[in-house]
């Protein structure tokens, strides 16, 4: 069942995941071509010019990453813009499918058939977490592609470091999106709560930057977990865990979801 | 199964949305087989006795089963016998009507057997364009198709005619009576009068969230004020008329006087026969009629 209602809305998403796919691919490209002439700037020199902790806030621990075009890329999109910007993919597959779907009616009509609540909740958040997967993927496929036909050497594994590390981070904030699912109606909520989460996580590692007392704090970030493996590789236990974290949350909304009135 | 067996079951079923009453101490029973309405106003709590049935709200307080079933917490067993038409739904308008019912036939992990498009040519619904290109009508028929096509033993539709044609009306009428004639039950609310007068077997009225009245459609009708109009050879005077028990609304033009008669028809058939009587005519009561009177009465503190 669960499968069933993913591919369908998978289905009904499939243009939103072609744009997601076309505009990240551009992006990452973009930066791929204009690396040639960038990485002709001596960054080392320059950044050594800046304070340590406002290097450490944007997450540049090695002021040599920028020598090389996974480092180049990893720093000026995958640091920030695009996790920023693709944990919204799978939040606003699982808000089309719960808060907005009750809102037009929608759910009515599917909760009136043989089928669990949870298993809505649940056939979303698969959709939602195949949704971003198949993203990542065209990211990754199609930035290689580029980097070969303009002869740059990415890097096939360094970059699917960077696209996979995404996926945790992205499932998690769109497990808070469930949560609030479960927790009532309207999709300005779910939205607003799990955007708000996202810029508290990623501004947590930020702060500790400057202020050490925040040094344990942050470690209830995402970020401060994704930030290390951009830079060190991924921590399957870390990775794990933030997993576990996300179906938790998702488990929560579920178990809400089953309980609570379906808005009219 | 039997036809006394309930189908449906309430018992002081009540609903409130933090301040707001959804529906109070309603008991009510739907056996097998019969057509039963429920007829109300706009926001009198029909949508919500539907959907505390369907499991999709949860009572207040009282309880609610259907086909034996406690309609909270056995909602997904009740879901698969049952037929169901929201008054307010939506499906993805980028899907044509054959695709939507077919992802609801696989939820219900039937496989597809002709029965859509048999009810399509019943209903002329065009399966094949876009739920977006569709009229409000033409949307409702898909609701329809969706609701009957798996051959629910129960059906429990809200406002099914909203957006049909006359055409159409009468051929989901002719539907309804043949689900009847198998044995099904349906349950309905409608604001058509007319419709429920033919369709249904028993009408629960509801007002201001509450039970007004159970009955069958002919002993309210039976109940209703008869509508009572007599001409005279001369000038007509409404006093006499207004002075006899149950004679309401009397109103005297020129030589004819006309009057609502609940009840006894006698006193004022007696009182209009003392003069000479040109023409008479007794008109029996619509279910609107008795619906207005009924609603009239509640509101004032009368009786019927």
């Amino acid at each position: 069942m669960i499968a069933k209602l993913a591919a369908q809305t998978l289905r009904m998403r499939l243009r939103s995941i072609l744009i997601w796919s076309l505009s990240l691919s551009a992006l990452t490209v973009l930066m791929v071509a204009i690396f040639p002439s960038i990485g002709k700037i001596d960054f080392e020199q320059l950044l050594k010019q800046y304070p340590k902790a406002m290097l450490e806030a944007f997450g540049i621990e090695d002021t040599s990453q920028y020598s090389t075009p996974i480092g180049y890329i990893n720093a000026e999109l995958f640091s920030m813009m695009i996790p920023l910007a693709i944990a919204f993919l799978p939040l606003g597959v699982i808000n089309q499918c719960l808060p907005a779907a009750e809102e037009r009616h929608f759910l009515d009509n599917l909760l009136c058939t043989p089928v669990a609540r949870w298993q809505v909740l649940a056939g979303a958040a698969v959709a939602g977490a195949t949704a971003l997967a198949t993203v990542l993927f065209a990211v990754w496929a199609v930035t290689l592609l580029a980097a070969e036909l303009l002869d740059v050497n990415l890097g096939m594994a360094d970059l699917a470091r960077s696209c996979v590390s995404l996926w945790p981070l992205a499932s998690f904030v769109a497990s808070v999106g469930a949560l609030m699912a479960g927790f009532g109606p309207g999709r300005g909520r779910a939205l607003g709560a799990a955007g708000g989460v996202l810029v508290l996580m990623y501004m947590l590692p930020v702060i500790a930057a400057f202020d050490h007392s925040f040094a344990q704090a942050q470690k209830l970030s995402v970020f401060y977990y994704y930030n290390d493996w951009l830079k060190h590789g991924i921590d399957w236990s870390e990775a794990v865990a933030v997993l576990a974290a996300a179906a938790a949350l998702t488990a929560i909304g579920a178990v809400l979801f089953e309980r609570r009135d379906i808005a009219s | 199964m039997n036809g006394s067996e309930s189908v449906i079951e309430t018992h002081g079923l009540s609903k409130h949305f933090g301040r707001h009453r959804g529906i109070e101490d309603v008991s009510l029973s739907v056996r097998r087989g019969e057509v039963f309405g429920l007829l109300g106003p706009n926001g009198a709590g029909k949508s919500t006795a539907i959907r505390l049935l369907l499991g999709l709200i949860r009572p207040s307080a009282g309880s609610g089963s259907v086909l034996g079933l406690d309609c909270w917490r056995a909602r997904r067993a009740i879901h698969r016998r049952v037929g169901v038409l929201p008054s307010d739904f939506a499906y993805e308008d980028m899907l044509t009507g054959r695709e939507v019912i077919d992802f609801f036939r696989r939820l219900r992990g039937l496989p597809a057997d002709g029965r859509a498009d048999e009810l399509a040519e019943r209903l002329r619904a065009d399966l094949d364009r876009p739920l977006k290109q569709l009229s409000r009508g033409n949307h409702q028929k898909i609701g329809l198709i969706q609701a009957l096509v798996h051959d629910p033993e129960l059906l429990m539709l809200d406002e099914p005619t909203g957006g049909l044609d006359p055409l159409m009306q009468e051929e989901f009428l002719r539907i309804v009576e043949e689900l009847r004639d198998d044995g099904r039950t349906v349950l309905l609310s409608s604001h058509n009068m007319a419709e429920v007068e033919r369709a249904c077997d028993r009408v629960a009225m509801i007002h201001q969230g509450g039970l007004l009245a159970v009955e069958t459609v002919d002993s309210l009708l039976s109940r209703a004020p008869r509508h009572l109009r007599v001409t005279f050879d001369g000038p007509a005077d409404a006093a006499p008329f207004a002075a006899l028990d149950g004679v309401r609304d009397v109103r005297a033009t020129g030589n004819s006087v006309e009057m609502d008669v609940a009840g006894d028809i006698n006193g004022a058939l007696k009182l209009a026969t003392a003069r000479h009587v040109v023409d008479l005519v007794c008109e029996r009561p619509s279910l609107e009629h008795a619906f207005v009177r009924l609603y009239e009465d509640e509101d004032s503190g009368g009786e019927l």
